[in-house]
């Protein structure tokens, strides 16, 4: 997939991540393309958006990385990562994450991308399929947890 | 959340599971949800952008997964959830999302409606959030088995 339309949302992942919880998270390499389907390390976000091109952002953090970012924003700890202020805290993420990278995106192309509203998933052993839509996906490392970054634009992101 | 934009759904799940031979489709519990705890596991998910924002999913289990699977490829047996089995499950969130989006544009207030590529999410005790609002989520009896759709939308 054209790095220009991917390497946006790792950059914004990097920097808003950072800006908020002081969280500091390296890439391992590019992005490459996704084969088959993607286990999740346990924490999901997903945001879709639209314009002159359709795609997919998703956010996979792993539980440790999930929880230091929302009590480092939130200023408390959870009991659980069910709880609702918790999940709609990630779902915050990635809405900042995915509207960052789609500005960025918009200000280098007329591309008009809109977001959509997050949907969080959390569970044991969850496997996340896109069928029909190619994605690629770069890895993440930080002090406390790992996470991956996977973007799809149909049709490759060709308009 | 206004009804008028929650009866297309119903109204295309009922559509295209009668084009797949599938005629019984009843409405059973309606709830609403701040996030909730799936206990299927099988979730297709579709975003939308434009004058109706938000995301809906349809979430089965295996085996009314199985028989829809079955049902849209004209009564093949489906043993498993296969790479194609998966691909028809994701037309089925499509069909059904674009039937709806059809209607909702016939709507006075909506004009202009996007549906995104749907994602597939399996796996057991799943929790989710799909709205920062407020979910509506609809438990529909068919002949297939249960399916429970859960309508996010930032209305």
């Amino acid at each position: 997939m054209n790095p220009t339309l991917t390497k946006p949302f790792m950059e914004s992942a990097q920097n808003m991540i950072y800006q908020m919880a002081a969280v500091q998270l390296d890439a391992e390499g590019d992005f490459q393309e996704q084969q088959g389907d993607i286990s999740s390390y346990g924490v999901t976000a997903l945001i879709t958006f639209a314009g002159a091109l359709k795609g997919r952002l998703l956010i996979d953090l792993e539980p440790t990385l999930a929880s230091e970012i929302v009590e480092k924003v939130m200023g408390e700890s959870f009991e659980s990562m069910k709880d609702p202020t918790f999940m709609g805290m990630i779902g915050e993420l990635s809405n900042i994450v995915g509207g960052d990278a789609l500005t960025n995106l918009n200000n280098q192309q007329p591309l008009n991308l809109r977001l959509a509203s997050p949907a969080v998933f959390l569970g044991k052993d969850m496997i996340i399929s896109i069928p029909k839509i190619k994605s690629s996906t770069i890895n993440m490392k930080s002090d406390v947890g790992n996470m991956r970054i996977n973007v799809a634009f149909e049709k490759g992101g060709q308009a | 959340m206004d009804i008028k934009y929650i009866a297309p759904f119903l109204d295309s799940v009922k559509g295209i599971l009668g084009q797949f031979g599938v005629e019984k489709v009843t409405r059973g519990k309606i709830t609403k949800k701040e996030n909730m705890n799936v206990d299927k596991d099988t979730i297709s998910i579709v975003g939308l952008v434009g004058d109706v924002k938000g995301n809906i999913s349809y979430a089965f289990n295996e085996d009314t997964a199985k028989n829809i699977v079955s049902a849209m490829m004209m009564g093949m047996p489906v043993s498993e959830l296969d790479e194609m089995a998966r691909s028809a499950m994701s037309e089925f969130a499509n069909m059904i999302t674009g039937t709806a989006v059809g209607k909702l544009t016939e709507l006075d207030d909506v004009d202009d409606v996007i549906p995104s590529p749907p994602s597939i999410i399996y796996g057991k005790d799943i929790y989710m959030i799909i709205s920062p609002v407020e979910t509506l989520s609809i438990e529909l009896e068919t002949d297939a088995g249960q399916i429970e759709v859960n309508i996010g939308l930032e209305m």
